[in-house]
């Protein structure tokens, strides 16, 4: 419960930030942006769900290339 | 882009914090899983490969003394070039702090404050960290100085205290299992710390610049003694602790353990926390304004907007990332060297030789 009330304070922080930018139009549209994965992990994070994040996006494209160096690194005892 | 502007010894105090901070406590774990007891020759290698990371970044740094890592790529390769280079940076970046975030709170959590929740260390270090970067670059370089100070005095003496229990038959053998091992180490620490030198690569044009000196040498000697730092630490741990040394994460804290001199200087692990939540502190701090130097110029906008929303993503990153410390030591020593060498490493190179060979013609 604590937790939850800790990051929803966050989130009203960040709104008041958000409202400093004023007419800068382009540096809210970038805050916005940022923002949109913020939402999504910590929906994943209370929800307890587990969706997928930017290290599987990373083991997705690099994985394969960093499995075969480190397994050809590692000695087999 | 930010506009503040620091001396030469305050730059090279920032880079020596920033290189040192978290890695003097994060790495000898990683390090010597990967090379067992040759851990110490793959750190000073890694030292090495740092060096030609360093000479890239101040290569690009010559040629555009103005200009952060962002511009220097935007005015070498073009716009659209520029995007497909730093936005994938950027998450790297991300990654990389988040992962640091996550380190220090596991170090909390699983071996001085058990029952404390993860977020609470995650989120005040956030919050710290985010508000010294918000502060901006000359009050980070007058505050780490003292803070850099501290750092080093506790590294010196939890190094010293325990001598009684280094024994230097523990190094031996040296090498048992090849050349293999210690390459492994290499690959360690050419992802986590020494990658880290070209996100510096952001902020190194802050420097007031003078006639007829120059920041290489600065930066050079920082990353010399960062080199000799972290191996001290790899050895004497190696020293202290002999085979035990290789089934603790954090070795460093069970060497200060070990500490005990007439029954009155006992149990000072704490003061090495101190120093870890320093280091990680500081690196954060600058970790944050080189994430925001990044985006704000990249969107050509206005600096330190993006401060707090940046910190909140590392947050929920560090949060979300990872289940247990067993995913993390796997991300950090599988693969995080593969991603910070194909998304920085090699569009550094890149980068450096097409600006040469353009500089060149128009000379």
């Amino acid at each position: 419960m604590i937790e939850k009330l800790i990051l929803g304070s966050l989130v009203v922080l960040l709104y008041f930030d958000y409202q400093t930018l004023k007419q800068d139009k382009k540096s809210k549209k970038i805050y916005l942006m940022m923002s949109i994965p913020a939402g999504y992990m910590l929906y994943s994070y209370l929800s307890g769900r587990n969706l997928p994040n930017l290290d599987e996006g990373f083991q997705l494209i690099i994985g394969p290339i960093a499995e075969v160096i480190t397994s050809w690194l590692q000695v087999k005892s | 882009m930010h506009t503040g502007k620091i001396s030469y010894w305050q730059m090279a105090v920032l880079f020596q914090v920033y290189m040192t901070g978290s890695a003097l406590i994060n790495i000898q774990g990683p390090m010597l899983a990967a090379a067992q007891n040759s851990a110490w020759i793959a750190m000073l290698l890694a030292n090495l490969v740092g060096f030609v990371i360093l000479y890239l970044v101040l290569t690009l740094h010559n040629e555009y003394p103005d200009q952060c890592y962002v511009n220097q790529v935007r005015l070498t390769l073009g716009n659209v070039m520029t995007y497909l280079i730093i936005i994938p940076l950027f998450l790297v970046m991300l990654y990389i702090t988040a992962n640091i975030v996550y380190g220090m709170g596991q170090y909390f959590t699983t071996s001085m404050m058990r029952e404390t929740p993860l977020f609470i260390f995650h989120l005040l270090i956030l919050i710290t960290s985010s508000l010294t970067a918000k502060a901006g670059i000359e009050v980070m370089g007058r505050m780490f100085h003292l803070l850099m100070y501290i750092l080093f005095f506790i590294f010196i003496i939890m190094l010293i205290l325990p001598y009684n229990t280094y024994e230097i038959n523990n190094l031996l053998p040296l090498a048992p299992q090849g050349f293999k091992p210690i390459l492994h180490g290499v690959y360690v620490g050419f992802g986590f710390p020494y990658m880290d030198v070209l996100f510096f690569a952001m902020i190194i044009y802050l420097v007031k610049q003078k006639p007829g000196q120059s920041i290489n040498k600065w930066l050079y000697l920082g990353l010399f003694i960062n080199g000799i730092v972290l191996t001290l630490t790899i050895l004497c741990s190696l020293m202290g602790l002999g085979p035990l040394v290789f089934l603790k994460k954090f070795p460093l804290h069970v060497l200060a353990q070990l500490i005990s001199i007439g029954e009155i200087v006992e149990r000072v692990e704490a003061i090495f926390g101190i120093a870890l939540i320093l280091g990680t502190y500081m690196k954060i701090s600058l970790l944050l304004f080189i994430l925001d130097q990044a985006l704000s110029t990249l969107f050509k906008v206005k600096a330190t907007h993006f401060i707090f929303i940046i910190s909140a993503v590392v947050l929920l990153l560090s949060l979300t990332m990872y289940k247990n410390e067993i995913e993390l030591g796997e991300s950090g020593s599988f693969l995080q060297t593969t991603v910070t060498f194909f998304f920085g490493f090699l569009p550094l190179l890149l980068v450096v030789i097409i600006a040469k060979v353009k500089n060149k013609k128009t000379a």
